[in-house]
């Protein structure tokens, strides 16, 4: 590291902006998708998968 | 500290959202039966003209296509028409003490930091001169070690210009997450409760520190106020192409945004910079979620700005634009393939909002501003979709029948409806330049054009601005397409660096940039003269400009050197524009001359490596 290059880094620890936290919640921008019940028979009419 | 409660906000309706005031429900109606009458007058003609032979799938193709397009392109007009009526302008709130705590934010990536930290230098001169206290805070996404390295010397030569330790900051992420959004999201989670107001500017911002004392001011006389939007008027441009877009943003963007801001009312729109935020507002409404699945419809949202207006607007604030505020600057692309990149971005981010155009509890008007979005960019496919369908109209027509009855004597010759096309093609026409000839009649009335060269000077900028825009129109509309076709088949473009600066481009530069353009262009045409001669003439205007493409491309960077073009920023140069220009050509000098002087060592010590500074 070259004398500069340390003198930055020395001084760099005060450039950060105050500590001060803010919550910011994360919004909701996406519907849920509604699960539709399927009617009994047409479960009924799908392939049985056979266990071995 | 100024707190807004919730009770502060706008008088909300029951849902949360803030109510349509009458005028601007007025606004609304005005410019969409406008746009809508327009659109079925289009259409209308259209119809009459190509059904007299019968109706073919492709007539009735041709005339919602055509309806869709002119409605598009009448609202655009309507934009400049509601804006070029004036209101008389209200007395501007005084600045109340104690002053409220301001942070500037500055997010770079990848920036020339020279440039870049000698703009905030005068910016923060500009602050003091104006008597208020902001600080800056430079918010870095650089990863690059060598780049984030130029940043960090850049920043140490800033603070000893400016004196600004504990009122001037930097700091670097370690991760790029939200690119820009998620950068400014970061220091609201960590600095945020320091502020009550935060001025978010790109890295090529410039701001008037009195233009910052007079939106604070405003902040604090409207607390229902979440987000305020200034017009940045483009300064620095040396290309043709440059001075054109630098021209017509500031002698016709002020009309269209005042046209704009009459139209949005409270529920206006943010661009991303250049803009004053209530930060609790935007720290309880604005965090983004990354939304499901892949790029580029799922991932990051890339064009946060336009949601975190709309999310503001939900929460009950009102976001507004105000073209009036003076002192607000940035820089433009110098050349069209800058413009095309910068416009595949916004493609890509704009589709995105399909995605949110059902979100929950958003106002009406903002899931219309994404509807806006997406469209301003599908409409190049729609544009290109009925030039097709045009040709393949005229090339699948029947032969004319003469003799429709057994026993005629005489032939039956169809009726000629060349009337109709030409007063369709007028009309179009008119739709783009007759909000640009009103807006030069009214700057001439109210003696606005003498910024702009005199009442001769600008009116021969309007029409080269509108003979160059209606030239390079067929090239963006085939850069848009390919744009808008990535994006639908699933390419994610990234988010690439803002090309600064970039400049004059050689003829083989533009020809690997265009050569594409060029083809399809030869293709349409020859096609076209080959299977419908007729239509080929038609068509001469959209094909020149295709083949002509590395011409255009690379004439349009070159630099300005007659007096088109002028805008008032160059008769008058503003004064935190001169400051920056001073001060970042003594940086430069100052990096020259350790340059040299690391150069003279580095040979001395037979090294012979050249070490940047």
């Amino acid at each position: 590291m070259t004398e500069e290059q340390s003198a930055i880094a020395e001084r760099a620890e005060g450039w950060t902006p105050p500590e001060a936290p803010l919550d910011m919640p994360s919004q909701v921008l996406e519907s849920r998708a509604r699960r539709v019940r399927a009617p009994g028979f047409l479960l009924r009419l799908l392939p049985m998968r056979r266990t071995a | 500290m100024h707190d807004p409660s919730p009770s502060s906000r706008n008088e909300a309706t029951t849902d949360g959202r803030p109510p349509v005031d009458t005028a601007t429900a007025g606004f609304r109606v005005t410019a969409i039966s406008c746009a809508l009458l327009a659109a079925t007058v289009a259409s209308g003609l259209l119809a009459e003209a190509s059904i007299q032979d019968g109706v073919e799938v492709l007539d009735i193709v041709r005339v919602v296509l055509i309806f869709v397009t002119t409605a598009w392109l009448s609202w655009g007009a309507m934009l400049a028409f509601l804006g070029l009526a004036r209101t008389r302008a209200s007395a501007e709130p005084e600045l109340q003490m104690p002053q409220p705590p301001t942070v500037v934010l500055v997010p770079i990536c990848n920036e020339d930091p020279v440039a870049t930290f000698a703009r905030v230098a005068a910016m923060d001169r500009s602050i003091r001169e104006a008597g208020i206290r902001a600080d800056i805070a430079i918010l870095s996404d650089t990863r690059a070690p060598e780049a984030a390295a130029h940043e960090r010397r850049a920043f140490a030569r800033l603070m000893a210009e400016t004196d600004g330790a504990k009122r001037i900051f930097y700091r670097q992420r370690e991760d790029g997450r939200g690119r820009k959004a998620g950068n400014v999201e970061d220091f609201i989670r960590r600095s945020g409760g320091a502020y009550d107001f935060a001025v978010i500017l790109d890295a090529d911002s410039l701001m008037e520190g009195s233009a910052i004392r007079g939106m604070i001011a405003r902040m604090q006389a409207d607390p229902k106020l979440g987000l305020l939007q200034t017009l940045p008027c483009i300064v620095a441009g040396h290309s043709f192409f440059g001075r054109a877009m630098q021209f017509a943003a500031a002698f016709h963007g002020p009309v269209f945004t005042r046209g704009l801001a009459r139209m949005q009312g409270g529920t206006g729109p943010f661009w991303g910079h250049n803009a004053i935020v209530r930060v609790r507002a935007f720290a309880e409404s604005c965090g983004l979620p990354e939304l499901s699945g892949k790029p580029p419809f799922g991932g990051h949202i890339l064009s946060h700005d336009y949601v975190e207006a709309a999310l503001l607007a939900r929460a009950g604030w009102s976001v507004k634009v105000d073209a009036s505020i003076d002192g607000s600057y940035e820089e433009g692309p110098e050349n069209v393939l800058s413009y095309a990149k910068r416009d595949r971005r916004w493609c890509q981010g704009n589709l995105q909002h399909i995605r949110l155009l059902f979100a929950p509890g958003l106002a009406g008007w903002s899931r219309f501003v994404f509807l806006q979005g997406i469209f301003s960019y599908l409409v190049s496919l729609l544009w290109a979709g009925f030039l097709i369908a045009s040709v393949a109209a005229t090339v699948t027509a029947p032969a004319p029948d003469y003799f429709p009855d057994r026993y005629q004597l005489f032939p039956v010759f169809p009726t000629d409806r060349s009337r109709e096309i030409m007063a369709l093609a007028l009309g179009i026409l008119g739709l783009l330049v007759l909000p640009k000839f009103a807006i030069w009649a009214q700057s001439l009335a109210e003696g606005r054009v003498r910024g702009f060269g005199g009442a001769v000077g600008s009116f021969i900028s309007v029409v080269t601005e509108i003979l160059l825009t209606s030239l390079l129109a067929p090239v963006m509309l085939m850069y848009q397409s390919r744009a808008v076709l990535q994006v639908l088949s699933g390419r994610d473009g990234g988010w690439p660096a803002n090309a600064r600066g970039e400049g004059k481009l050689s003829i083989a530069q533009a020809t690997r940039a265009s050569f594409w353009i060029v083809l399809a262009g030869g293709a349409i045409y020859f096609a076209t003269a080959w299977l419908a001669p007729d239509l080929a003439p038609w068509l001469l205007p959209v094909c020149v400009p295709m083949l002509l493409a590395p011409l255009l491309i690379a004439w349009t960077s070159r630099p300005l050197t007659h007096a088109l073009f002028r805008a008032p920023e160059e008769r008058a140069v503003p004064p935190v524009l001169e400051r920056f220009r001073e001060i970042h050509g003594d940086w430069l000098d100052e990096l020259q001359s350790s340059q040299d002087t690391r150069a003279v060592a580095s040979s001395a010590s037979g090294a012979g490596a050249h070490v940047p500074a």
